[in-house]
């Protein structure tokens, strides 16, 4: 007689765990998008040197995405607006407001803030005036410009 | 046994977004005058200004400048025909206020005054001068009308 002994490994059988840990780290997204290619200001006129002032409203325009309590600052490349025959108009003549509001805020290189949100928001659309002191003895004829920086960046 | 699997999604975060638009704006040579008054009178004339052959009206007008660019200012006269007898354009003449000598109002352009410098309400006041002449001017109002030119030295 012979005995068949099987051993059978239970231990084999017995129930399996597995886990699956899925996790998915979200950075900070921003998208900045600037519309259009150019600024140009109106025509000077008499009436602007008059007044001090030459504006347009709504003259910059960009779209804001972000996941995240965000702000906008602008900021200019150059450290003038140019002019002729070695005349340098002040950086500082160039103005900007958010539109609709009323606190207005002199270009410079160093970033200023524009605009701030404490929690995401997906594609709002951000309408800035953009202006220019202008006077009767201060400006020659001529062609002024500069570059402006618009910076999307997390709130501190 | 445990399996652990991690799947782990994620992008270079960005810390912030730039983009940049040029702005521009052109400022021409602008002139503007402003005259003080569109209306002037002389004084009534006196048996003393007949005698001294001319009657004068200080500061008739105070012309205003305002340039951004190299400027000069004209002026010329057009004496009014309508009335009988006339009353030569010559026998007016005008001078910047404080200047020794009067000139002559021609129908052309004749310089009153002119700058490089860019001015912001630059006053040129001007007396006038009417000649008087016992035999020629008769009771009756004369007329000159003046225009000033504001423009570019060419």
């Amino acid at each position: 007689m012979i005995a068949l002994l099987l051993l059978f490994p239970l231990h084999l059988f017995a129930a399996m765990e597995e886990t699956a840990l899925i996790q998915c780290s979200v950075p900070q997204i921003e998208v900045l998008k600037v519309r259009g290619s150019a600024i140009n200001l109106p025509d000077v006129t008499t009436n602007h040197l008059q007044q001090g002032y030459v504006g347009k409203n709504k003259a910059l325009k960009f779209d804001v995405s972000s996941n995240c309590a965000w702000q906008v600052s602008l900021s200019v490349q150059e450290s003038d607006l140019g002019g002729p025959n070695g005349y340098t108009k002040p950086i500082a003549d160039l103005k900007f407001r958010e539109n609709g509001t009323q606190d207005q805020y002199s270009f410079s290189q160093q970033p200023t803030v524009l605009k701030t949100s404490s929690e995401g928001t997906r594609k709002i659309r951000v309408l800035v005036d953009i202006g220019m002191a202008v006077s009767w003895e201060g400006d020659p004829p001529g062609t002024y410009g500069a570059t402006i920086i618009v910076t999307l960046g997390a709130q501190p | 046994m445990i399996f652990l699997l991690l799947i782990l999604f994620a992008t270079s975060a960005h810390t912030q977004e730039t983009d940049s638009i040029t702005v521009n704006a052109t400022i021409p040579a602008l002139y503007r005058l402003v005259l003080s008054k569109n209306n002037a009178s002389f004084p009534t004339p006196s048996k003393q200004d007949f005698r001294d052959g001319y009657v004068d009206l200080s500061r008739g007008v105070n012309v205003r400048v305002y340039s951004n660019a190299p400027w000069r200012l004209s002026v010329q006269g057009e004496a009014q025909s309508t009335v009988t007898p006339a009353k030569s354009l010559s026998d007016f003449s005008w001078r910047i206020e404080g200047a020794q000598a009067f000139t002559t109002f021609l129908e052309t352009d004749q310089t009153v005054t002119e700058s490089n410098d860019r001015v912001n309400n630059f006053s040129v006041p001007l007396d006038f001068r009417a000649a008087l002449d016992w035999g020629q001017d008769i009771p009756q109002d004369y007329t000159v009308t003046v225009t000033f030119t504001l423009g570019a030295i060419p």
